[in-house]
């Protein structure tokens, strides 16, 4: 089955103007923050 | 000794290895030594690697509560980390598909894990699930964006081809020029074929000339194609034919310089309006 694939407009990156290993870390936070800590508080809960 | 093969074998590979770092290799593979540290890889490969599959890896205590879960009979804790695990791995293989638009929806796809983990497993208000799946969408995209912006480089440009427009006078111009060797008044015959073909040249570079140089086309070109026919024919020459066929070629000459003439006054008008902005902006 061919899946016709809808043309997707490109997302406007997130802080632009922030350099790339400042915005990976600020990413890893976030994450860290909102998906970790979730995460262990299921384990723990 | 050399010829050992296994010694053959770790030449080649490390041969290769050389090719890739200089950049040499096989399309996709990334060499190492001479690219960016960041941003779009040349080549037009896309480096959705270890960046996209560690993120699932957020989530790993997820894998200790699902039987946990399990044995205590958690039914909303087992819902919430399996819709965490399957969302996350869904974002995963998406983001790793690397077509556009891709790591938006996978990064959509990481918010919703956070958001059914948080919900679901940790059992947190509904209001702080969705903000932390916001904020999951958010750590994704500023891991990913960058990934995203390198598009596949575009597709060389084909070879122009002159206009159908001009398809016959390039013909008129070819036969003009294989006739000419063979009848009177060559070098002339030949230096107005040069200097038409090099109006010809420029209007297929910017076809937005065609129509200045229209009349160029339609009687100059023409003409000096029926007097080819006719000296082919067997006619002998009349003694102003080498005048026309000069004053052909001046006219030729005059009419590129002024095709440039327009161009540079195009480009003094730009100066003289960029120049004028810049110091209005007091640059």
């Amino acid at each position: 089955m061919n899946a016709i694939e809808r043309p997707r407009r490109p997302s406007a990156p997130l802080l632009p103007h922030m350099p790339p290993p400042l915005r990976w870390v600020l990413g890893v936070g976030l994450l860290g923050l909102c998906l970790w800590l979730p995460a262990v508080a299921a384990l723990f809960r | 000794m050399a010829t050992e093969p296994w010694r053959q074998a770790r030449d080649a590979w490390k041969a290769q290895q050389r090719r890739w770092q200089t950049g040499g290799g096989a399309p996709g593979e990334a060499g190492s030594s001479n690219l960016p540290l960041w941003g779009p890889k040349p080549g037009g490969a896309r480096r959705f690697g270890w960046r996209v599959w560690f993120l699932p890896l957020f989530l790993w205590p997820l894998f200790l509560d699902v039987p946990i879960s399990i044995l205590r009979g958690h039914v909303f804790g087992l819902l919430g980390a399996g819709l965490g695990i399957g969302f996350a791995f869904l974002a995963a293989s998406r983001m790793a598909r690397g077509l556009a638009g891709d790591a938006e929806r996978g990064s959509r796809m990481l918010g919703l894990a956070a958001g059914f983990t948080a919900g679901f497993g940790a059992g947190f208000h509904p209001l702080m699930a969705v903000a932390l799946g916001f904020g999951a969408y958010a750590g994704a995209r500023l891991i990913t964006d960058d990934l995203a912006e390198a598009e596949p480089p575009p597709a060389p440009e084909p070879a122009r081809e002159p206009p159908a427009s001009l398809a016959g006078p390039a013909a008129q111009l070819a036969r003009i020029r294989e006739a000419a060797p063979r009848l009177a008044e060559t070098p002339r015959l030949l230096s107005a074929a040069a200097a038409m073909g090099s109006v010809l040249d420029d209007i297929t570079e910017r076809p937005e000339r065609a129509p200045e140089a229209r009349r160029f086309l339609a009687v100059h070109l023409d003409g000096l194609s029926r007097i080819v026919d006719r000296l082919e024919a067997g006619a002998v020459p009349p003694a102003t034919l080498p005048d026309l066929l000069d004053t052909l070629t001046r006219s030729a000459e005059r009419l590129r310089v002024d095709l440039r003439q327009q161009e540079t006054e195009a480009l003094d008008i730009q100066v003289k309006v960029l120049s004028d902005r810049l110091r209005q902006e007091g640059l």
